[in-house]
């Protein structure tokens, strides 16, 4: 990968096959988790990602918690499914193009998002939920650990590019 | 586009608002995922912070565990909480009392 860089309106970046391949499959894991939470309950043992994608607006486990959830969840989860859209749709274009990713104003902010969501979705496969976790890794977690330190370095590049802009 | 408080014009909204009945506040945080030059982006982004009011509330979230990042009625509490899920921070609103 090329880190992102600024081209007037919009930044580019360039990706390998297999990091496209990657990437458009961390999204979609990212979209099938938020779109199959119908059996999910909140803070059981199987919602540890939806917990967090999903946090608690109150965090008293009580009324006031469900109540947001009702109210916000949608609306969230149809961001999220359509920021990690934006991520696959740029990937794939980019790949029949076999011109770098372009990604415009509205787009860059999908992209850094969802790298968000696919970090926390990671985070809480590796049971990453304290500042020093990731430091010591199971032998069998170690791919996926580095997969989740690539996803934020392509954030980092992206934040880089995108902090410019407001100062 | 959300109103930008500084750390004083935020202790004298405090101030005014206890006066007033008790408000609401928006906390961020700490989490071991989220980069903290992303945490800084949108606290700038979103909330309208300077890079150094950001990277001050990004540090106390670092460090302290946690930072208020406004103060405001329950209904705006609950919209910027609302928006910082959708980027991914942990953020709760609460009563400044409690």
């Amino acid at each position: 990968m090329t880190p992102f860089t600024r081209e007037g309106d919009v930044i580019t970046a360039s990706f390998e096959h297999v990091e496209t391949d990657i990437l458009v499959k961390l999204a979609t894991d990212v979209q099938e988790l938020l779109t199959d939470t119908s059996g999910v309950e909140p803070h059981s043992p199987g919602s540890r990602a939806i917990d967090r994608l999903l946090p608690a607006a109150y965090g008293d486990g009580g009324e006031d918690d469900a109540e947001f959830r009702r109210f916000t969840s949608d609306g969230l989860i149809e961001g999220k499914v359509s920021n990690a859209q934006s991520v696959i749709d740029a990937l794939l274009s980019a790949r029949v193009s076999g011109n770098p990713v372009r990604l415009d104003a509205a787009a860059s902010q999908a992209w850094l998002r969802c790298l968000t969501d696919i970090r926390l979705t990671i985070a809480a496969d590796l049971g990453i939920e304290h500042d020093d976790d990731e430091l010591q890794p199971a032998d069998r977690d170690r791919y996926l650990l580095d997969v989740y330190r690539w996803v934020g370095f392509v954030q980092e590049t992206l934040i880089n590019t995108l902090e410019v802009e407001l100062s | 586009m959300p109103k930008t408080l500084d750390a004083i014009d935020l202790d004298v909204e405090l101030d005014e608002r206890l006066s007033l009945g008790a408000p609401w506040i928006t906390l961020v945080w700490n989490d071991p995922v989220n980069l903290m030059s992303y945490v800084s982006y949108v606290f700038r982004s979103y909330f309208g912070f300077s890079k150094a009011e950001a990277e001050r509330r990004m540090l106390q979230v670092h460090t302290e565990g946690r930072a208020v990042v406004a103060t405001g009625t329950r209904e705006e509490m609950e919209r910027h909480v609302e928006a910082m899920h959708g980027f991914g921070l942990w953020a709760t609103l609460q009563r400044v009392d409690s």
